[in-house]
């Protein structure tokens, strides 16, 4: 079973710039992919080489094992693509622009059916020209769903879209996965990413910094918990005595009066034990775990 | 190759275009107005009004050729529906079959719903009418205009914006119908200056350059189906052996088809 997408040793240069520098990746079939990074580190470029639109500098791509440029048809027929920096025919109806992806995929069936299923029904008869941006992101999405692609291919899906149509768009990606489809989505909002990826890969500067599952990037990002604790009394001594508890990495009174307690997930407990030991009560605790957030922006923060 | 539904959504789309619709009224009101003139003038005659719409044809038929195709490519790389069309199964040779088969129907249609429109008129008011001569006459107007828009869609599809292909198109308008003959014959002039001609007979290449350009070409096959019209002297009273109607007919396609192997070439090795 070759992988849904293999990217083998890809630069792409424009000119002296180099937009994609030797990037290898797999993703395997029946994966949902989090493409992740800034815009203008490389997630769009990368995906308009897997659709043939730029040819890479170096290295190649292969979709189910199809060379994207040499068999580039072959690749798409697997495919249903949101892409980036797209247009609408002018004049042509949400209807119109349906009719014509199922012609082109050789698809049968009722446009209004997919238009049904992004919830653009009332507006199929209305010029897509004129649809607004999130509208026209839910008709090439619909586009894209045509004939049960085996690979999802969505640059920047929720962009343009408000929170309900971006949780509905994150149901449909889901659900599609379920059916069997391989989905690899970009984005440069972490949340999004984290709600539906299996894995994710981190582009920066043209360079993919990062591929790991979301948990397995959470353990990058450090086992550090920080407790923020609201005590009724105590005193310097004490705070010594918490640091001195093992696995406790820094305790210290904040300037609003609380206790700041950094320590591994596994001690909180202990912290709580020894503030109990020592007659002092807690008032109140707040954790904050650490995010990958933190750890994206630790990433792209170096070089 | 999935080229037809690219046509069918070009044509789809051509009908909602307020430009399209122009031209289309530009025909009807050209093709038709002569008609009413000549009647104006009174003894409206057939023949009259074929060789005097001749004239007019070789020059309006390329225009609107160039008009209907120089955004075949390039129109949709501007507004980004080609990205549409590129990221479903479709090579690029596809969509530009596809866009290629898309305009040409629609100059046909624009040109037959014109003439037809146009035949009920003469139909109606003048004392002869010859189908035959008709439609063969407007079957050559639309080769001779197709001609010129797989120039300018070729054109569309090398070039990387709007701009350049306008610019480009039109002067090849104006280079193949107006400037082609005078150039080749001051070139002539030039290259022959002060130097006594042995005979009447032009060199041949001369005669061949000349015979080979697209107005020559269409005004001598317009001459040999139907003795009307005008074909350059040069042309005309040549005795040399490649003039017929066989290679006028691979000129014209020689025209349409290499650029447009050219564009095809350059549009497959760009980046989007």
């Amino acid at each position: 079973m070759p992988p849904a997408i293999q990217v083998d040793d890809v630069t792409k240069r424009f000119g002296s710039f180099t937009a994609v520098d030797r990037v290898d990746l797999t993703v395997e079939q029946g994966e949902v992919f989090g493409f992740l990074g800034h815009n203008g580190a490389g997630k769009s470029t990368m995906i308009n080489m897997l659709l043939d639109f730029i040819r890479p500098s170096a290295g190649t791509i292969e979709v189910f094992g199809n060379n994207c440029q040499a068999n580039g048809v072959e690749a798409r027929e697997r495919m249903g693509v949101l892409p980036e920096g797209y247009g609408m025919y002018d004049g042509l109806t949400g209807r119109q622009h349906v009719q014509y992806a199922m012609e082109s995929k050789g698809v049968d069936g009722d446009p209004l059916d997919m238009l049904d299923r992004v919830g653009i029904t009332d507006a199929a008869d209305r010029a897509a020209d004129g649809y607004s941006k999130g509208m026209a992101q839910r008709l090439v999405f619909a586009m894209a769903l045509l004939g049960e692609p085996d690979l999802l291919i969505l640059d920047e899906p929720t962009s343009g879209l408000d929170p309900a149509g971006a949780r509905a768009m994150r149901e449909t990606i889901i659900t599609e996965n379920e059916r069997g489809a391989t989905v690899f989505f970009s984005s440069h909002i972490l949340e999004q990413i984290e709600a539906v990826a299996d894995r994710v890969g981190i582009m920066h500067h043209g360079q993919l910094v990062a591929v790991d599952t979301i948990d397995g990037l959470r353990d990058m990002a450090g086992g550090e918990t920080k407790l923020l604790i609201t005590v009724d009394n105590f005193t310097d001594a004490d705070v010594d005595g918490i640091a001195a508890i093992e696995g406790v990495e820094q305790a210290e009174i904040g300037d609003d009066g609380r206790l700041s307690v950094t320590c591994s997930k596994e001690t909180k407990m202990d912290v709580l034990l020894a503030l109990n030991r020592r007659d002092i009560d807690v008032l109140d605790l707040q954790t904050t775990e650490p995010s990958l957030e933190d750890l994206f922006v630790e990433y792209t923060r170096r070089s | 190759m999935n080229w037809h539904a690219i046509a069918r959504n070009d044509l789809r789309s051509a009908l909602n275009e307020r430009g399209v619709w122009a031209l289309f009224a530009g025909f009807i009101l050209g093709f038709s107005g002569l008609a009413a003139l000549l009647v104006l003038l009174g003894n409206p005659e057939f023949e009259g009004y074929l060789s005097t719409l001749a004239g007019g044809v070789g020059l309006l038929v390329p225009l609107a050729g160039i008009v209907l195709g120089y955004e075949a490519v390039i129109g949709e790389r501007e507004s980004g529906t080609a990205v549409l069309t590129l990221s479903m199964p479709h090579s690029r040779a596809g969509m530009i079959i596809g866009k290629l088969v898309g305009r040409t129907v629609l100059l046909t249609a624009v040109i037959a719903g014109a003439a037809l429109i146009t035949s009920a008129v003469i139909l109606l008011t003048y004392p002869s009418f010859s189908l035959t001569r008709y439609v063969v006459f407007m079957l050559l107007a639309g080769v001779y205009g197709t001609v010129f828009l797989w120039v300018s869609a070729a054109l569309s599809m090398a070039l990387t914006t709007s701009r350049r292909v306008i610019a480009t198109a039109f002067g090849t308008y104006i280079g193949l119908t107006l400037v082609w003959n005078p150039v080749i014959s001051l070139t002539e002039t030039i290259l022959f200056r002060g130097r006594p001609t042995p005979s009447r007979e032009p060199e041949s290449w001369v005669t061949f350059l000349t015979f080979i350009g697209p107005d020559t070409s269409f005004s001598y096959l317009l001459s040999q189906a139907l003795d009307i019209g005008t074909v350059p002297a040069v042309v005309a009273d040549s005795s040399a052996t490649f003039i017929v109607p066989s290679v006028a007919v691979l000129a014209l396609a020689a025209w349409a088809v290499l650029p447009v192997i050219a564009g095809y070439i350059s549009f497959r090795r760009s980046d989007l």
